[in-house]
């Protein structure tokens, strides 16, 4: 199995957790992408993705997904059959929009036919010391279950 | 126009706030957490909530001075609204991104703190920690992260040293304001060098190599000197009082230094908790765009605003004895690089410098570190605040 880890990042934090996630993996091959410079018609439905977000402004993407959310909605390529994972990187000091960034690429990927599969991971800025550590922990989860479902 | 409906706290003295603001913020906190403070010419905002509005709605608070004294100088993106701040910060911030500070700089930042210990080391005990450990490894990390070839430590300390003093110079001191004139001048002649140099080399991960890459993109000459300002001025006083803070607090806590010495993952808490107890930017300034209210009154369109971040982080409301270090309490969602759109761009530089690298390498090199018995620990600043100095002893090195 192909696992894709999909980062989309302002401050870089998203994209050291996806490289620090991709270190923590052994069981199969990983390639990591930065949104901002991966092509919408790239997505290969037969790869698990692991995808981590940040959220931005008043709960918007950050710069980095922008382009790539914007193909999604413009191009509407089918993802029937994509599975992925979603780890979000939010602030609860912000009630109203915490984790709001990767919510509206959940919502995108499961408008055109993906499938979320394992539990939806969240790093909390104003409480977690350390993003990598629980998105690790949180991939791990995903893999064994995801390997487990396939025998 | 309305008019304001905050308290007046005329009571307030910067004499006081620099020497000791924390009763005074209590005082706040409790009284008028939006109060007109006449000795700043400014409202002063002293609770969690209202510093951390004052800071992340960006409609209503603005970093730009629209009322004040026109600026002589070309801002940084720190005093710059988006969408202007935000394309200045994007080209300032790949040598910053945490997976570049992992790849490139942990090395150097590791190197680096021998280097200096050594050079604590050969001071002998009751060497002062700031001037002689924290000061020259921020300044050496910095010169190599910015690409300052043709500079010293030295030099990124005393420039670094003359900004902040014009920074702070909330009271119009002449005397400041050519010092910081005077290190402005002489930093540009060696930026603008150091700018033709990275012209002709090929690739670095460094922040002047990755502006220089940009071609033609590349923002304005002025602002690229405006913005090295912002960096020095901010990337070495405050790391180097983080380090000397969060080495004062576990030299006086015991307990909490045998945790963590006993499980580093536990730096990252001091790292947090350091910067929540004293935060060494004291006051950070908004000006509001049109009628507002915050902390329950009313404030003018533009009202200018002094926010206290030394406050916001001793917050009851946030953090039960507020006053006490500890770094078990939870101290993440500290105020201590501003929230919002502006928050520090240099964040996990310092993470790496001071969490990862320098105090494990401090309490790993020094046995027995203390607070020299016989010299008194100084304590100053509310714009800007620290140690002014931290003479210590050791056994072994």
């Amino acid at each position: 199995m192909n696992i894709v880890i999909l980062f989309g990042t302002e401050t870089g934090v998203s994209e050291m957790v996806a490289e620090d996630i991709a270190a923590g993996i052994q069981a199969a091959e990983v390639t990591v992408y930065d949104l901002s410079d991966f092509d919408v018609a790239a997505l290969d439905t037969t790869a698990l993705h692991l995808v981590v977000c940040s959220t931005y402004g008043d709960g918007e993407l950050p710069g980095g997904a922008q382009n790539f959310h914007r193909a999604l909605q413009n191009d509407r390529p089918t993802l029937e059959g994509l599975r992925y994972a979603m780890f979000g990187l939010g602030d609860s000091s912000y009630a109203e929009t915490y984790s709001q960034g990767s919510e509206i690429l959940d919502r995108a990927f499961a408008a055109l036919g993906a499938e979320r599969v394992g539990e939806y991971g969240r790093f909390d800025a104003a409480r977690d010391p350390d993003p990598s550590i629980l998105a690790i922990a949180w991939s791990a989860a995903i893999l064994e279950q995801v390997l487990a479902a396939r025998v | 126009m309305l008019a304001s409906t905050a308290p007046v706290a005329d009571w307030v003295t910067l004499e006081e706030l620099y020497a000791d603001p924390y009763p005074i913020y209590a005082r706040l906190r409790r009284e008028a957490p939006v109060a007109y403070v006449p000795a700043l010419d400014r409202y002063l905002v002293t609770s969690y909530e209202a510093a951390h509005t004052a800071d992340t709605d960006h409609d209503s608070f603005s970093v730009v001075d629209r009322s004040g004294p026109p600026r002589t100088t070309q801002p940084s993106f720190l005093n710059k609204d988006d969408p202007e701040h935000l394309d200045e910060r994007r080209q300032w911030l790949p040598a910053l991104r945490p997976a570049q500070i992992k790849r490139s700089w942990i090395p150097i930042f590791r190197a680096n703190a021998e280097r200096f210990l050594d050079e604590l080391v050969a001071l002998g005990p009751g060497a002062d920690f700031l001037s002689g450990f924290a000061a020259p490894y921020v300044s050496e990390n910095l010169r190599r992260v910015l690409g300052f070839e043709n500079a010293t430590h030295e030099d990124l300390n005393r420039w670094s040293a003359a900004m902040v003093l014009g920074r702070g110079n909330i009271a119009g001191d002449s005397a400041a304001a050519q010092a910081f004139a005077r290190a402005a001048a002489e930093m540009d002649v060696a930026l603008d060098e150091m700018i033709a140099w990275h012209r002709r080399q090929e690739g670095g991960d460094t922040i002047f190599a990755h502006l220089v890459s940009l071609g033609s993109e590349v923002m304005p000459l002025e602002s690229i000197r405006a913005n090295t300002r912002m960096t020095i001025g901010g990337g070495i006083n405050e790391p180097r009082d983080v380090l000397g803070v969060a080495t004062w607090a576990l030299l006086q806590h015991p307990e909490q230094r045998a945790q963590v010495t006993a499980d580093p993952a536990l730096w990252t808490a001091v790292f947090d908790e350091a910067l929540r107890w004293m935060s060494p930017i004291g006051l950070i300034l908004r000006s509001t765009t049109k009628p507002v209210e915050l902390g329950g009154v009313t404030l003018p369109e533009g009202a200018r605003l002094a926010v206290s971040l030394l406050s916001a982080n001793r917050d009851e409301t946030m953090w039960e004895n507020a006053d006490r270090f500890d770094i078990e309490r939870g101290s993440a969602s500290h105020m201590a690089f501003g929230k919002g759109t502006h928050v520090c761009a240099g964040s996990w530089m310092a993470k790496a410098q001071v969490a990862d690298v320098g105090l494990p390498a401090v309490f790993e090199r020094l046995d027995h570190l203390a607070v020299d018995p016989v010299r008194p620990v100084r304590v100053g600043g509310f714009v800007f605040r620290g140690l002014l100095d931290l003479p210590v002893t050791w056994g072994r090195s």
